[in-house]
């Protein structure tokens, strides 16, 4: 057996929430409001219903591979070649998206808190313990969400309690000032990052351990996310206003500076890179293990270790190579991406589907 | 060049220890791929090394399918993006 770790639904949850919130919490609020303007929010409302489609759509699937690994259930309604090509695809693809969050972790780090390191510095001592938490397994990366969600969910509550004198809710007015259909374009870039991205854990469905109860936890976690990011997009408008909201490429950042209490509870903003820092490394601690995991599975190796360190050192100048600038990084969120997510979390797995469920009525 | 030297040497003790762990594992299969993935890394650091003659993943695709993508963002932002 490539990987022997099981998770608990709860564990299962805790990770999904963590994977999604992720890098999407301090980028995300500036892309909703150049799109949606004050009504950004609604767009992360909007954006639950092709969670729950997609989140039906790998359960499906995952219940149709009964056990096996994805990878094998592609193999067998493609054959042996082309469930292989699937496989290597999804391993590519989640080699990409550990390069992205990499960089992303890059640029925030190297523009905020450590501006005179060199960035492939920084990402070459965040992606050491990346390994070595990929290297540890499933289990461990998910007994490592269930400590650190507390930590997370206590900081943001804090951050939020202290921005409450600075709330101006006459900032959220007027409510569909166009109509409705700016928070519908805002669902777009939602439906890439993170929502396609999420297709990782139609190849972890497998290690759950009460498969039947997977699909419920998955769309409670996501239900959670939506109100959290309702939340923050709320808060960043509420306090900075659109125009300075869709200005700062880290909003939620830029929002915990605004936190003042007395003349001595002051510059707290590093808390929330914290926070983010913790919720990342899931993110990219998953998305890499995923890579290793489908590379494994598809050359049938003895184990997802075998790869991870040449891959820890191909992500490493993959996110220096990926991008050269935050300009890149926001073209590339609101115009392809989404459109390659969804090829991957919507458009293979839709159609695997189909041929699974034509083949068993043939049959 | 100490930069060089100080690469060279972690590169090594990586190489020393993988080599370590294949001496352990002796699958065909396993050494191939582990081959084949650190041909890869090589690469990336080859692209690295030619930056900024190299353009960007981002840039690839921008010239890839930039003009396709073009009345998304229109779409999304206006016109005069």
């Amino acid at each position: 057996m490539i990987e022997n770790g099981k998770i608990s639904p709860m564990q299962f949850a805790i990770l999904v929430f963590m994977f999604s919130t992720g890098s999407a919490v301090l980028l995300l609020p500036s892309t909703l409001a150049s799109i949606a303007g004050q009504d950004g929010w609604m767009s992360v409302l909007l954006s639950y219903v092709p969670d729950l489609v997609l989140i039906f759509l790998w359960s499906a699937l995952a219940g149709d591979a009964s056990g096996k690994s994805v990878v094998e259930h592609a193999e067998q309604l493609l054959g042996r070649w082309g469930g292989k090509a699937v496989g290597l695809m999804y391993a590519a693809f989640f080699l990409l998206l550990s390069a992205l969050v990499l960089r992303n972790i890059g640029d925030f780090m190297t523009a905020n808190i450590l501006v005179q390191t060199p960035m492939l510095v920084v990402n070459m001592v965040f992606m050491v313990s990346i390994v070595y938490g990929a290297y540890l397994g499933l289990e461990v990366l998910a007994r490592t969400g269930e400590i650190l969600l507390p930590w997370v969910l206590g900081i943001v509550v804090l951050m939020l309690l202290l921005l409450t004198p600075d709330i101006h809710f006459a900032r959220l007015l007027p409510v569909f000032p166009e109509g409705i259909l700016p928070s519908v374009k805002g669902v777009y870039p939602l439906s890439g990052f993170p929502i396609g991205e999420l297709v990782l854990f139609l190849f972890l469905f497998q290690f759950g351990k009460q498969p039947r109860k997977l699909r419920i936890y998955f769309a409670a976690s996501m239900a959670f996310t939506v109100f959290f990011g309702i939340l923050v997009a709320l808060a960043t408008v509420s306090v900075m206003g659109v125009d300075i909201t869709a200005r700062s490429t880290f909003a939620v950042f830029e929002l915990a500076k605004e936190i003042h209490v007395g003349n001595f509870f002051e510059r707290v903003e590093v808390l929330m890179g914290g926070v983010w820092i913790v919720t990342i490394f899931v993110k990219l601690a998953l998305s890499f293990y995923g890579a290793n995991l489908l590379t494994a599975q598809v050359f049938r190796l003895s184990g997802y270790r075998v790869t991870i360190l040449p891959f820890g050192v191909l992500v490493t100048a993959l996110s220096i190579l990926v991008t050269r600038n935050s300009a890149e990084d926001s073209w590339l969120i609101m115009g392809p991406y989404p459109l390659l997510a969804l090829f991957f979390g919507l458009l293979i797995p839709l159609v695997l589907l189909i041929i699974s469920r034509l083949g068993r009525k043939t049959a | 060049m100490v930069k060089l030297v100080g690469m060279m040497a972690v590169w090594g003790l990586l190489l020393l220890w993988q080599a370590a762990l294949l001496w352990k594992s002796c699958r065909r299969r396993d050494v191939a791929v582990l081959a084949g993935a650190w041909l890869l890394a090589a690469g990336a650091y080859a692209c690295l090394w030619l930056q900024p003659r190299v353009p960007s993943v981002v840039e690839g695709i921008r010239r890839l399918c930039g003009p396709a993508v073009q009345p998304i963002l229109v779409w999304l932002k206006g016109e005069g993006i």
